[in-house]
């Protein structure tokens, strides 16, 4: 009997096995990420294709692009917490899973954000190589840009990776 | 990301404890659900702080929560 009962607790903690709110929160960090990379990247090339940086200087150009690309995504960031937050609180009235933060987030967000810091340094030295190499300052540019949005994805995929399978 | 050394018996000490659910033992510890179903699946190793929380909240000793697998046992 006591055998039973407990298989039976095991097999009701093992139903109520759902996405977390911390999976839930770094898979719509990637989707914000990506479609604020999309748009930038599009806007960019729209304006390329008009021809609005024909009379640019590819350094201050690349530098802007870069310097402003920053501030979008932490805005971006914020603005999808604030949905998800919203979002979440409506839809999981009642729900026990209350999103605090205790040891294991702050490890996993610094682990995640040491991947990131990994990818972009990688696309940093790609960048200098480049440069040392002589090829065209767009380059450097777009690799930079690049492994900014990989760093970006990467911390969110880790993220998502080390709260689904553990570390 | 394979499983930690250190295995514990917290699903049976909740079950012994009035079948507690993961939730409860989650406020108990000051902890997130998950983090508890990380620990539990040993996906996570908690700190020492944590792990005496965790044991406190038992009324066990450490030990009797959490044994450390030796390399030397496999």
């Amino acid at each position: 009997m006591y055998i039973i009962q407990y298989y039976m607790f095991n097999i009701y903690d093992i139903r109520r096995k759902k996405m977390s709110y911390h999976e839930k929160k770094s898979i719509a960090m990637i989707v914000s990420s990506v479609l604020i990379f999309a748009v930038y990247a599009l806007v960019l090339y729209q304006k390329y294709n008009n021809g609005e940086f024909l009379n640019a200087d590819p350094l201050r150009l690349g530098a802007v692009v870069l310097l402003l690309l920053i501030p979008l995504q932490i805005v971006s960031k914020i603005i999808t917490m604030i949905l998800f937050t919203i979002g979440g609180a409506i839809k999981v009235q009642g729900d026990p899973d209350i999103p605090i933060e205790d040891e294991r987030d702050k490890l996993v967000e610094q682990k995640a954000m040491n991947i990131a810091f990994y990818i972009f340094g990688i696309g940093f030295l790609l960048a200098l190589a480049a440069l040392a190499l002589a090829w065209p300052l767009r380059v450097a540019f777009l690799l930079l840009f690049g492994t900014l949005f990989g760093s970006d994805i990467g911390s969110g995929i880790a993220q998502f990776r080390y709260y689904r399978r553990g570390f | 990301m394979g499983k930690s050394l250190v295995s514990n018996n917290i699903r049976l000490l909740r079950f012994q404890n009035g079948e507690m659910t993961q939730q409860q033992l989650a406020d108990k510890a000051g902890v997130t659900r998950q983090t508890i179903i990380a620990i539990e699946s040993a996906k996570y190793s908690p700190s020492l702080e944590l792990a005496f929380r965790l044991a406190k909240a038992f009324n066990v000793k450490l030990e009797d929560v959490f044994t450390y697998d030796s390399e030397e046992k496999k």
